[in-house]
Protein backbone atom coordinates (compact mmCIF):
# COMPACT_ATOMS: atom_id res chain seq x y z
CA UNK A 1 0.00 0.00 0.00
CA UNK A 2 1.33 3.37 -0.94
CA UNK A 3 0.88 6.21 1.56
CA UNK A 4 0.90 9.81 0.68
CA UNK A 5 2.06 12.63 2.94
CA UNK A 6 -1.48 13.29 4.09
CA UNK A 7 -1.74 9.92 5.81
CA UNK A 8 0.46 11.15 8.66
CA UNK A 9 -2.29 13.53 9.75
CA UNK A 10 -5.08 10.99 9.84
CA UNK A 11 -4.79 10.08 13.51
CA UNK A 12 -4.58 13.71 14.61
CA UNK A 13 -7.64 14.39 12.52
CA UNK A 14 -9.55 11.49 14.10
CA UNK A 15 -8.61 12.72 17.56
CA UNK A 16 -9.68 16.27 16.80
CA UNK A 17 -6.15 17.51 17.30
CA UNK A 18 -5.65 18.94 13.83
CA UNK A 19 -6.14 22.65 13.25
CA UNK A 20 -9.18 23.65 11.13
CA UNK A 21 -7.17 24.59 8.06
CA UNK A 22 -5.27 21.30 7.93
CA UNK A 23 -8.49 19.43 8.69
CA UNK A 24 -10.20 21.03 5.72
CA UNK A 25 -7.27 20.11 3.47
CA UNK A 26 -7.29 16.52 4.67
CA UNK A 27 -11.06 16.23 4.16
CA UNK A 28 -10.57 17.34 0.56
CA UNK A 29 -7.79 14.82 0.17
CA UNK A 30 -9.83 11.94 1.59
CA UNK A 31 -12.38 12.49 -1.17
CA UNK A 32 -9.80 11.78 -3.85
CA UNK A 33 -7.40 9.28 -2.22
CA UNK A 34 -8.89 5.83 -1.64
CA UNK A 35 -5.82 4.59 0.29
CA UNK A 36 -6.01 7.40 2.80
CA UNK A 37 -9.77 7.04 2.95
CA UNK A 38 -9.40 3.34 3.77
CA UNK A 39 -6.80 4.06 6.41
CA UNK A 40 -8.98 6.76 7.93
CA UNK A 41 -11.97 4.41 8.16
CA UNK A 42 -9.92 1.63 9.74
CA UNK A 43 -8.08 3.79 12.25
CA UNK A 44 -11.34 5.47 13.25
CA UNK A 45 -12.83 2.02 13.74
CA UNK A 46 -9.95 1.03 15.98
CA UNK A 47 -10.43 4.14 18.10
CA UNK A 48 -14.15 3.46 18.41
CA UNK A 49 -13.58 -0.14 19.39
CA UNK A 50 -11.01 0.79 22.02
CA UNK A 51 -13.32 3.51 23.34
CA UNK A 52 -16.11 0.99 23.71
CA UNK A 53 -14.17 -1.26 26.07
CA UNK A 54 -15.83 -0.95 29.48
CA UNK A 55 -13.84 0.01 32.57
CA UNK A 56 -13.12 -2.94 34.79
CA UNK A 57 -13.93 -2.92 38.47
CA UNK A 58 -10.91 -3.07 40.75
CA UNK A 59 -10.92 -5.84 43.34
CA UNK A 60 -12.60 -4.93 46.65
CA UNK A 61 -9.37 -5.19 48.58
CA UNK A 62 -7.65 -2.49 46.51
CA UNK A 63 -8.77 0.45 48.64
CA UNK A 64 -7.96 -1.23 51.94
CA UNK A 65 -4.56 -2.39 50.74
CA UNK A 66 -3.63 1.12 49.58
CA UNK A 67 -4.63 2.70 52.88
CA UNK A 68 -2.86 0.01 54.85
CA UNK A 69 0.38 0.53 52.92
CA UNK A 70 0.16 4.31 53.31
CA UNK A 71 -0.61 4.17 57.03
CA UNK A 72 2.22 1.76 57.60
CA UNK A 73 4.55 4.09 55.76
CA UNK A 74 3.38 7.10 57.78
CA UNK A 75 4.16 5.28 61.03
CA UNK A 76 7.57 4.16 59.82
CA UNK A 77 8.43 7.66 58.69
CA UNK A 78 7.51 9.06 62.07
CA UNK A 79 9.88 6.56 63.72
CA UNK A 80 12.63 7.38 61.26
CA UNK A 81 12.25 11.10 61.88
CA UNK A 82 12.57 10.56 65.56
CA UNK A 83 15.72 8.49 65.08
CA UNK A 84 17.13 11.13 62.75
CA UNK A 85 16.54 13.87 65.27
CA UNK A 86 18.46 12.03 67.92
CA UNK A 87 21.24 11.16 65.46
CA UNK A 88 21.49 14.81 64.52
CA UNK A 89 21.86 15.76 68.12
CA UNK A 90 24.62 13.26 68.74
CA UNK A 91 26.56 14.38 65.67
CA UNK A 92 26.16 17.91 66.85
CA UNK A 93 27.48 17.01 70.28
CA UNK A 94 30.44 15.27 68.77
CA UNK A 95 31.25 18.22 66.60
CA UNK A 96 31.00 20.58 69.52
CA UNK A 97 33.34 18.45 71.55
CA UNK A 98 35.93 18.62 68.79
CA UNK A 99 35.49 22.37 68.68
CA UNK A 100 35.79 22.58 72.43
CA UNK A 101 39.01 20.64 72.41
CA UNK A 102 40.47 22.89 69.74
CA UNK A 103 39.34 25.96 71.57
CA UNK A 104 40.85 24.80 74.79
CA UNK A 105 44.19 24.31 73.12
CA UNK A 106 44.09 27.77 71.66
CA UNK A 107 43.06 29.34 74.91
CA UNK A 108 45.80 27.59 76.79
CA UNK A 109 48.33 28.42 74.14
CA UNK A 110 47.59 32.06 73.83
CA UNK A 111 46.90 34.06 76.94
CA UNK A 112 47.14 37.11 74.76
CA UNK A 113 43.94 36.19 72.95
CA UNK A 114 42.37 35.49 76.26
CA UNK A 115 43.07 38.88 77.64
CA UNK A 116 42.23 40.67 74.43
CA UNK A 117 38.98 38.85 74.36
CA UNK A 118 37.85 39.11 77.90
CA UNK A 119 39.54 42.31 78.76
CA UNK A 120 40.93 40.70 81.85
CA UNK A 121 42.56 37.55 82.99
CA UNK A 122 41.15 37.88 86.43
CA UNK A 123 38.22 35.70 85.87
CA UNK A 124 36.66 33.56 88.54
CA UNK A 125 38.26 30.22 88.89
CA UNK A 126 35.66 28.89 91.23
CA UNK A 127 32.83 28.37 88.77
CA UNK A 128 33.87 24.88 87.92
CA UNK A 129 34.11 23.73 91.47
CA UNK A 130 30.59 24.75 92.23
CA UNK A 131 29.07 21.73 90.67
CA UNK A 132 30.11 19.72 93.68
CA UNK A 133 28.11 21.78 96.06
CA UNK A 134 25.16 22.43 93.97
CA UNK A 135 22.59 21.53 96.55
CA UNK A 136 24.18 23.48 99.27
CA UNK A 137 23.25 26.95 100.04
CA UNK A 138 26.32 29.04 99.81
CA UNK A 139 26.04 32.09 101.85
CA UNK A 140 28.60 34.74 101.54
CA UNK A 141 29.69 37.18 104.14
CA UNK A 142 27.98 40.08 102.47
CA UNK A 143 24.95 38.31 101.36
CA UNK A 144 22.96 36.73 104.10
CA UNK A 145 19.63 36.61 102.43
CA UNK A 146 18.36 33.50 100.81
CA UNK A 147 16.97 33.72 97.33
CA UNK A 148 13.61 32.50 96.31
CA UNK A 149 13.35 29.02 95.00
CA UNK A 150 14.41 28.60 91.44
CA UNK A 151 15.55 32.13 91.06
CA UNK A 152 18.93 32.72 89.67
CA UNK A 153 20.72 35.91 90.12
CA UNK A 154 23.47 37.26 88.03
CA UNK A 155 25.53 39.96 89.44
CA UNK A 156 26.27 42.88 87.33
CA UNK A 157 28.45 44.79 89.72
CA UNK A 158 30.43 42.27 91.63
CA UNK A 159 32.82 44.78 93.09
CA UNK A 160 30.18 46.10 95.39
CA UNK A 161 28.76 44.34 98.36
CA UNK A 162 25.74 42.40 97.31
CA UNK A 163 22.13 42.65 98.24
CA UNK A 164 19.73 40.40 96.40
CA UNK A 165 17.18 43.14 96.07
CA UNK A 166 19.71 45.42 94.52
CA UNK A 167 18.52 46.78 91.19
CA UNK A 168 21.81 45.98 89.65
CA UNK A 169 20.98 42.30 89.84
CA UNK A 170 19.69 40.70 86.77
CA UNK A 171 17.10 38.26 87.87
CA UNK A 172 15.86 35.55 85.73
CA UNK A 173 13.56 32.62 86.31
CA UNK A 174 15.38 30.09 84.31
CA UNK A 175 13.62 27.06 85.64
CA UNK A 176 10.11 27.08 86.91
CA UNK A 177 10.20 26.61 90.65
CA UNK A 178 10.09 22.96 91.47
CA UNK A 179 8.09 22.14 94.52
CA UNK A 180 10.08 19.12 95.51
CA UNK A 181 13.47 20.61 94.97
CA UNK A 182 15.38 22.28 97.69
CA UNK A 183 15.93 25.92 97.15
CA UNK A 184 18.52 26.62 94.58
CA UNK A 185 20.32 29.58 95.66
CA UNK A 186 22.41 32.05 93.88
CA UNK A 187 24.96 33.87 95.70
CA UNK A 188 27.09 36.85 95.04
CA UNK A 189 30.78 36.95 95.25
CA UNK A 190 32.61 38.05 98.28
CA UNK A 191 35.77 38.44 96.35
CA UNK A 192 36.09 42.10 95.77
CA UNK A 193 39.21 41.67 93.78
CA UNK A 194 37.49 39.57 91.21
CA UNK A 195 35.83 41.39 88.37
CA UNK A 196 33.31 38.70 88.05
CA UNK A 197 31.21 37.00 90.59
CA UNK A 198 29.93 33.51 91.02
CA UNK A 199 26.61 32.72 89.71
CA UNK A 200 25.58 29.54 91.27
CA UNK A 201 23.33 26.70 90.56
CA UNK A 202 20.94 25.89 87.83
CA UNK A 203 19.22 22.66 87.20
CA UNK A 204 17.78 20.96 90.24
CA UNK A 205 19.29 17.53 90.29
CA UNK A 206 16.08 15.57 90.49
CA UNK A 207 14.56 17.35 87.59
CA UNK A 208 14.57 15.29 84.48
CA UNK A 209 15.00 17.20 81.34
CA UNK A 210 13.09 16.09 78.35
CA UNK A 211 14.41 16.38 74.82
CA UNK A 212 12.52 19.58 74.24
CA UNK A 213 13.84 21.09 77.41
CA UNK A 214 17.33 20.34 76.31
CA UNK A 215 16.76 22.10 73.06
CA UNK A 216 15.26 25.22 74.51
CA UNK A 217 17.54 25.16 77.50
CA UNK A 218 20.31 25.64 75.09
CA UNK A 219 19.33 29.08 74.12
CA UNK A 220 18.27 30.19 77.52
CA UNK A 221 20.07 32.89 79.29
CA UNK A 222 23.14 31.69 80.97
CA UNK A 223 22.87 30.34 84.42
CA UNK A 224 26.47 30.18 85.40
CA UNK A 225 28.07 33.09 83.74
CA UNK A 226 30.73 35.33 85.05
CA UNK A 227 28.53 38.12 86.22
CA UNK A 228 30.02 40.93 84.23
CA UNK A 229 29.11 39.09 81.07
CA UNK A 230 25.87 37.55 82.11
CA UNK A 231 23.66 40.57 81.75
CA UNK A 232 24.67 41.05 78.17
CA UNK A 233 24.12 37.54 76.98
CA UNK A 234 21.80 37.25 74.10
CA UNK A 235 21.09 34.38 71.87
CA UNK A 236 20.85 34.94 68.19
CA UNK A 237 19.33 32.68 65.64
CA UNK A 238 19.69 34.19 62.25
CA UNK A 239 19.02 32.60 58.93
CA UNK A 240 21.53 33.49 56.30
CA UNK A 241 21.78 32.20 52.79
CA UNK A 242 24.93 31.29 50.98
CA UNK A 243 25.22 31.33 47.20
CA UNK A 244 26.22 28.00 45.77
CA UNK A 245 29.96 27.65 45.32
CA UNK A 246 30.59 30.57 47.63
CA UNK A 247 30.85 28.65 50.87
CA UNK A 248 34.57 29.33 51.26
CA UNK A 249 34.12 33.01 50.59
CA UNK A 250 31.25 33.34 53.03
CA UNK A 251 33.00 31.44 55.78
CA UNK A 252 36.09 33.63 55.26
CA UNK A 253 33.95 36.70 55.71
CA UNK A 254 32.31 35.20 58.76
CA UNK A 255 35.74 34.59 60.27
CA UNK A 256 36.80 38.13 59.47
CA UNK A 257 33.70 39.52 61.17
CA UNK A 258 34.36 37.55 64.30
CA UNK A 259 37.94 38.81 64.22
CA UNK A 260 36.86 42.42 63.81
CA UNK A 261 34.54 42.15 66.76
CA UNK A 262 37.51 41.39 68.97
CA UNK A 263 36.62 37.72 69.09
CA UNK A 264 38.59 34.77 67.86
CA UNK A 265 37.76 31.97 65.47
CA UNK A 266 38.56 28.52 66.70
CA UNK A 267 37.30 26.19 64.09
CA UNK A 268 36.12 26.65 60.60
CA UNK A 269 34.67 23.81 58.56
CA UNK A 270 33.70 24.28 55.01
CA UNK A 271 31.59 21.24 54.81
CA UNK A 272 29.28 19.93 57.41
CA UNK A 273 27.70 16.56 57.10
CA UNK A 274 24.41 15.78 58.66
CA UNK A 275 22.22 12.71 58.37
CA UNK A 276 20.09 14.57 55.85
CA UNK A 277 23.07 15.13 53.58
CA UNK A 278 23.33 18.83 54.23
CA UNK A 279 26.58 20.46 53.38
CA UNK A 280 27.85 23.89 54.07
CA UNK A 281 30.10 25.67 56.46
CA UNK A 282 30.44 26.07 60.13
CA UNK A 283 32.48 28.48 62.13
CA UNK A 284 32.98 28.34 65.84
CA UNK A 285 34.53 31.09 67.72
CA UNK A 286 34.35 33.20 70.77
CA UNK A 287 32.80 36.63 70.55
CA UNK A 288 32.78 39.19 73.32
CA UNK A 289 29.24 39.46 74.51
CA UNK A 290 29.30 43.19 73.92
CA UNK A 291 29.80 42.69 70.20
CA UNK A 292 27.55 39.69 69.77
CA UNK A 293 24.70 41.77 68.46
CA UNK A 294 26.93 43.50 65.95
CA UNK A 295 28.33 40.17 64.76
CA UNK A 296 24.85 38.74 64.47
CA UNK A 297 23.76 41.67 62.32
CA UNK A 298 26.83 41.42 60.14
CA UNK A 299 26.31 37.70 59.68
CA UNK A 300 22.75 38.10 58.53
CA UNK A 301 23.92 40.54 55.88
CA UNK A 302 26.18 37.91 54.32
CA UNK A 303 24.43 36.48 51.32
CA UNK A 304 21.59 34.44 49.81
CA UNK A 305 20.29 31.13 48.24
CA UNK A 306 21.22 28.45 50.74
CA UNK A 307 19.71 28.80 54.17
CA UNK A 308 22.01 28.86 57.13
CA UNK A 309 21.46 29.32 60.78
CA UNK A 310 23.67 31.37 62.96
CA UNK A 311 23.21 30.33 66.50
CA UNK A 312 24.91 32.01 69.33
CA UNK A 313 24.83 30.60 72.79
CA UNK A 314 26.97 30.27 75.77
CA UNK A 315 29.03 27.38 77.00
CA UNK A 316 27.55 27.50 80.48
CA UNK A 317 24.10 26.64 79.22
CA UNK A 318 25.71 23.83 77.35
CA UNK A 319 27.21 22.60 80.57
CA UNK A 320 23.77 22.38 82.08
CA UNK A 321 22.60 20.39 79.11
CA UNK A 322 25.54 18.07 79.52
CA UNK A 323 24.75 17.64 83.20
CA UNK A 324 21.23 16.63 82.46
CA UNK A 325 22.36 14.30 79.68
CA UNK A 326 24.81 12.63 82.01
CA UNK A 327 22.15 12.32 84.65
CA UNK A 328 19.52 10.83 82.36
CA UNK A 329 21.96 8.39 80.83
CA UNK A 330 23.26 7.44 84.25
CA UNK A 331 19.73 6.74 85.42
CA UNK A 332 19.07 4.69 82.35
CA UNK A 333 22.29 2.81 82.94
CA UNK A 334 21.40 2.07 86.55
CA UNK A 335 17.94 0.88 85.60
CA UNK A 336 19.45 -1.39 82.99
CA UNK A 337 22.03 -2.77 85.40
CA UNK A 338 19.28 -3.58 87.84
CA UNK A 339 17.22 -5.18 85.11
CA UNK A 340 20.16 -7.39 84.20
CA UNK A 341 20.48 -8.53 87.81
CA UNK A 342 16.80 -9.38 87.97
CA UNK A 343 16.59 -10.84 84.50
CA UNK A 344 14.26 -13.81 84.22
CA UNK A 345 15.06 -14.70 80.68
CA UNK A 346 18.80 -15.27 80.23
CA UNK A 347 18.41 -14.73 76.51
CA UNK A 348 17.91 -11.01 76.99
CA UNK A 349 21.07 -10.52 79.01
CA UNK A 350 23.73 -10.32 76.25
CA UNK A 351 21.80 -7.65 74.41
CA UNK A 352 21.23 -5.68 77.58
CA UNK A 353 24.91 -5.92 78.47
CA UNK A 354 25.82 -4.57 75.08
CA UNK A 355 23.53 -1.65 75.66
CA UNK A 356 25.04 -1.19 79.11
CA UNK A 357 28.48 -0.98 77.57
CA UNK A 358 27.27 1.58 75.07
CA UNK A 359 25.77 3.69 77.83
CA UNK A 360 28.97 3.48 79.86
CA UNK A 361 30.97 4.69 76.91
CA UNK A 362 28.53 7.49 76.24
CA UNK A 363 28.62 8.60 79.86
CA UNK A 364 32.41 8.55 79.77
CA UNK A 365 32.46 10.72 76.66
CA UNK A 366 29.98 13.13 78.18
CA UNK A 367 31.98 13.37 81.39
CA UNK A 368 35.13 14.03 79.44
CA UNK A 369 33.42 16.80 77.58
CA UNK A 370 32.01 18.13 80.81
CA UNK A 371 35.54 18.38 82.21
CA UNK A 372 36.72 20.27 79.18
CA UNK A 373 33.83 22.61 79.60
CA UNK A 374 34.57 23.18 83.25
CA UNK A 375 37.95 24.46 82.33
CA UNK A 376 36.53 26.59 79.57
CA UNK A 377 33.62 27.97 81.49
CA UNK A 378 35.86 30.11 83.57
CA UNK A 379 36.78 32.06 80.55
CA UNK A 380 34.49 31.69 77.61
CA UNK A 381 31.57 33.95 77.14
CA UNK A 382 29.85 32.86 74.00
CA UNK A 383 30.25 30.41 71.26
CA UNK A 384 29.25 31.47 67.90
CA UNK A 385 28.20 28.50 65.93
CA UNK A 386 27.23 28.79 62.36
CA UNK A 387 25.79 25.84 60.64
CA UNK A 388 24.26 25.56 57.29
CA UNK A 389 21.04 23.61 57.40
CA UNK A 390 20.22 23.18 53.76
CA UNK A 391 18.55 19.87 53.06
CA UNK A 392 19.35 18.17 49.80
CA UNK B 1 -13.83 15.04 41.72
CA UNK B 2 -13.54 18.46 40.12
CA UNK B 3 -10.34 20.46 39.81
CA UNK B 4 -11.42 22.82 42.56
CA UNK B 5 -12.26 20.01 44.97
CA UNK B 6 -9.01 18.39 44.00
CA UNK B 7 -6.91 21.39 44.92
CA UNK B 8 -8.46 21.83 48.36
CA UNK B 9 -8.27 18.12 49.10
CA UNK B 10 -4.71 17.89 47.81
CA UNK B 11 -3.64 20.77 50.05
CA UNK B 12 -5.21 19.14 53.07
CA UNK B 13 -3.67 15.78 52.24
CA UNK B 14 -0.26 17.40 51.77
CA UNK B 15 -0.49 18.68 55.32
CA UNK B 16 -0.95 15.13 56.54
CA UNK B 17 -4.74 14.93 56.65
CA UNK B 18 -5.30 11.20 56.19
CA UNK B 19 -9.03 11.63 55.51
CA UNK B 20 -8.30 14.00 52.65
CA UNK B 21 -5.73 11.57 51.29
CA UNK B 22 -8.25 8.76 51.45
CA UNK B 23 -10.68 10.91 49.46
CA UNK B 24 -8.04 11.21 46.76
CA UNK B 25 -7.55 7.46 46.81
CA UNK B 26 -11.28 6.95 46.41
CA UNK B 27 -11.39 9.43 43.54
CA UNK B 28 -8.52 7.95 41.56
CA UNK B 29 -8.08 4.29 42.45
CA UNK B 30 -10.44 2.92 39.83
CA UNK B 31 -9.09 5.06 36.99
CA UNK B 32 -5.51 4.25 37.88
CA UNK B 33 -6.30 0.57 38.25
CA UNK B 34 -7.72 0.56 34.74
CA UNK B 35 -4.73 2.39 33.30
CA UNK B 36 -2.36 0.00 35.04
CA UNK B 37 -4.31 -3.04 33.98
CA UNK B 38 -4.41 -1.94 30.35
CA UNK B 39 -0.67 -1.28 30.43
CA UNK B 40 0.58 -4.39 32.20
CA UNK B 41 -2.30 -6.78 31.31
CA UNK B 42 -2.18 -8.45 34.69
CA UNK B 43 -4.76 -7.85 37.40
CA UNK B 44 -2.50 -8.84 40.28
CA UNK B 45 0.28 -6.61 39.05
CA UNK B 46 -2.13 -3.76 38.43
CA UNK B 47 -3.21 -3.98 42.06
CA UNK B 48 0.38 -3.87 43.31
CA UNK B 49 1.19 -1.00 40.98
CA UNK B 50 -1.75 1.14 42.09
CA UNK B 51 -0.84 0.54 45.73
CA UNK B 52 2.72 1.55 44.94
CA UNK B 53 1.53 4.64 43.06
CA UNK B 54 -0.44 5.91 46.04
CA UNK B 55 2.48 5.27 48.33
CA UNK B 56 4.71 7.34 46.04
CA UNK B 57 2.07 10.04 45.84
CA UNK B 58 1.76 10.12 49.61
CA UNK B 59 5.52 10.46 50.03
CA UNK B 60 5.87 13.19 47.43
CA UNK B 61 2.68 15.08 48.21
CA UNK B 62 4.27 17.61 50.59
CA UNK B 63 6.58 18.60 47.70
CA UNK B 64 3.81 18.73 45.11
CA UNK B 65 3.82 22.34 43.97
CA UNK B 66 0.73 22.31 41.84
CA UNK B 67 2.62 23.30 38.68
CA UNK B 68 0.65 20.64 36.88
CA UNK B 69 -2.80 19.32 37.64
CA UNK B 70 -2.91 16.80 40.44
CA UNK B 71 -4.63 14.29 38.15
CA UNK B 72 -1.91 14.66 35.50
CA UNK B 73 0.74 14.14 38.11
CA UNK B 74 -0.95 11.04 39.52
CA UNK B 75 -1.33 9.54 36.05
CA UNK B 76 2.30 10.25 35.32
CA UNK B 77 3.38 8.47 38.49
CA UNK B 78 1.13 5.58 37.51
CA UNK B 79 2.36 5.27 33.92
CA UNK B 80 5.99 5.53 35.01
CA UNK B 81 5.45 2.86 37.63
CA UNK B 82 3.92 0.62 34.96
CA UNK B 83 6.81 1.27 32.57
CA UNK B 84 9.26 0.46 35.36
CA UNK B 85 7.43 -2.75 35.99
CA UNK B 86 7.45 -3.66 32.32
CA UNK B 87 11.15 -2.90 32.07
CA UNK B 88 11.90 -5.23 34.94
CA UNK B 89 9.58 -7.89 33.66
CA UNK B 90 11.49 -10.35 31.49
CA UNK B 91 8.49 -10.93 29.31
CA UNK B 92 8.61 -7.32 28.27
CA UNK B 93 11.82 -7.90 26.31
CA UNK B 94 9.61 -9.35 23.60
CA UNK B 95 8.58 -5.79 22.78
CA UNK B 96 11.94 -4.17 23.01
CA UNK B 97 12.81 -4.84 19.37
CA UNK B 98 9.88 -2.71 18.46
CA UNK B 99 10.88 0.19 20.69
CA UNK B 100 11.23 3.47 18.86
CA UNK B 101 14.60 5.18 18.63
CA UNK B 102 13.79 8.58 19.99
CA UNK B 103 15.58 11.60 18.56
CA UNK B 104 13.72 14.30 20.39
CA UNK B 105 10.72 15.16 18.29
CA UNK B 106 11.27 12.77 15.45
CA UNK B 107 11.40 9.05 15.84
CA UNK B 108 12.95 6.36 13.78
CA UNK B 109 11.28 3.01 13.75
CA UNK B 110 13.42 -0.07 13.64
CA UNK B 111 12.43 -2.26 10.78
CA UNK B 112 11.41 -5.59 12.21
CA UNK B 113 9.01 -8.28 11.34
CA UNK B 114 5.80 -8.01 13.27
CA UNK B 115 5.36 -10.88 15.67
CA UNK B 116 2.00 -12.51 15.18
CA UNK B 117 0.05 -13.76 18.17
CA UNK B 118 -0.34 -17.50 18.54
CA UNK B 119 -3.10 -19.35 16.76
CA UNK B 120 -4.74 -20.29 20.07
CA UNK B 121 -4.98 -16.62 21.05
CA UNK B 122 -6.28 -15.69 17.66
CA UNK B 123 -9.24 -18.02 17.81
CA UNK B 124 -10.23 -17.12 21.38
CA UNK B 125 -11.27 -13.54 20.82
CA UNK B 126 -14.55 -12.74 22.47
CA UNK B 127 -15.48 -9.34 21.11
CA UNK B 128 -13.98 -6.96 18.63
CA UNK B 129 -13.05 -4.41 21.31
CA UNK B 130 -11.19 -6.97 23.34
CA UNK B 131 -9.72 -8.35 20.16
CA UNK B 132 -8.17 -4.97 19.50
CA UNK B 133 -7.03 -4.66 23.12
CA UNK B 134 -5.34 -8.00 22.83
CA UNK B 135 -3.32 -6.62 19.96
CA UNK B 136 -2.63 -3.39 21.80
CA UNK B 137 -1.21 -5.28 24.75
CA UNK B 138 1.47 -6.73 22.47
CA UNK B 139 2.63 -3.30 21.37
CA UNK B 140 5.72 -1.75 22.82
CA UNK B 141 4.73 0.17 25.99
CA UNK B 142 5.94 3.40 24.41
CA UNK B 143 3.16 3.07 21.84
CA UNK B 144 0.69 1.32 24.08
CA UNK B 145 0.66 4.01 26.78
CA UNK B 146 -0.29 6.98 24.57
CA UNK B 147 -2.81 4.93 22.62
CA UNK B 148 -4.55 3.72 25.76
CA UNK B 149 -4.56 7.16 27.34
CA UNK B 150 -6.01 8.58 24.14
CA UNK B 151 -8.53 5.97 23.06
CA UNK B 152 -9.52 4.25 26.30
CA UNK B 153 -9.17 7.17 28.72
CA UNK B 154 -9.96 9.99 26.34
CA UNK B 155 -7.02 12.23 27.17
CA UNK B 156 -5.98 15.05 24.85
CA UNK B 157 -2.54 15.04 23.20
CA UNK B 158 -1.45 17.84 25.49
CA UNK B 159 -2.45 15.94 28.61
CA UNK B 160 -0.76 12.82 27.31
CA UNK B 161 2.42 14.74 26.61
CA UNK B 162 2.39 15.99 30.22
CA UNK B 163 1.63 12.57 31.67
CA UNK B 164 4.29 10.80 29.63
CA UNK B 165 6.78 13.64 29.67
CA UNK B 166 7.21 13.61 25.89
CA UNK B 167 6.67 16.33 23.30
CA UNK B 168 3.36 16.92 21.52
CA UNK B 169 4.96 15.87 18.23
CA UNK B 170 6.07 12.59 19.76
CA UNK B 171 2.59 11.94 21.14
CA UNK B 172 1.12 12.59 17.71
CA UNK B 173 3.52 10.30 15.87
CA UNK B 174 3.34 7.52 18.46
CA UNK B 175 -0.44 7.40 18.46
CA UNK B 176 -0.54 7.34 14.68
CA UNK B 177 2.16 4.71 14.55
CA UNK B 178 0.37 2.65 17.22
CA UNK B 179 -2.90 2.68 15.30
CA UNK B 180 -1.15 1.68 12.10
CA UNK B 181 0.53 -1.21 13.92
CA UNK B 182 -2.77 -2.35 15.38
CA UNK B 183 -4.35 -2.12 11.96
CA UNK B 184 -1.57 -4.17 10.41
CA UNK B 185 -1.57 -6.81 13.16
CA UNK B 186 -5.35 -6.98 13.12
CA UNK B 187 -5.33 -7.54 9.39
CA UNK B 188 -2.76 -10.31 9.75
CA UNK B 189 -4.80 -11.95 12.47
CA UNK B 190 -7.91 -11.86 10.35
CA UNK B 191 -5.95 -13.59 7.61
CA UNK B 192 -4.53 -16.08 10.07
CA UNK B 193 -7.96 -16.67 11.52
CA UNK B 194 -9.50 -17.47 8.17
CA UNK B 195 -6.42 -19.52 7.32
CA UNK B 196 -6.92 -21.62 10.49
CA UNK B 197 -10.62 -21.97 9.84
CA UNK B 198 -9.89 -22.86 6.25
CA UNK B 199 -7.32 -25.50 7.14
CA UNK B 200 -9.72 -27.00 9.69
CA UNK B 201 -12.28 -27.28 6.94
CA UNK B 202 -9.79 -28.80 4.60
CA UNK B 203 -8.66 -31.18 7.34
CA UNK B 204 -12.27 -32.25 7.85
CA UNK B 205 -12.78 -33.04 4.21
Amino acid sequence: MKYCNFSEFISSYIDGELDPQASAQLEEHLKVCPDCKAMYEELRHIKELLGSVPEIEPPDLLHASIMEAVNEYAIRREDALRAERSAKRSIWLRRLSIALAACLIILVASPAIKSAFFGTQQLPADVASESDQREEETITADNTETEKEGTIVFESQPQQPQLPTDNSHVEEDVQPPSEESPSDVTVGSEDNESLAADATSGVPEEEEISEEDEETGFFMATKRMPANLAKEIKSANIAIEVPEGALGDVSDKACAMIGESGGSVHLCFESVYTPTGASGFCVTGLVPSSSLEQVSDDMSALGSIVQSDVIAYDVTAYRNVLDSLIETNQMQRDDLAQAINNAVDAQDVPLAQKELLRLDQLIAVLNEERQLLDELCDNASIWLWIIEVKEE
Amino acid sequence: MSCQDDRATVEKAAKGDMKAFEALVTAYEKKLYNVAYRLVSDKEEALDIVQDVFLKVYQALPDFRGDSQFSTWVYRVCVNTCLDYLRKDRKATVYSLDAPLDFGDSEVQRQVEDTATSIEDAVEFKSTGEEILNIVKDLDPHYRAPLILCDVHDYSYKEISEILGISLGTVKSRIHRARKLVRKLYGEEQNLHSFVKGSEKRGGD
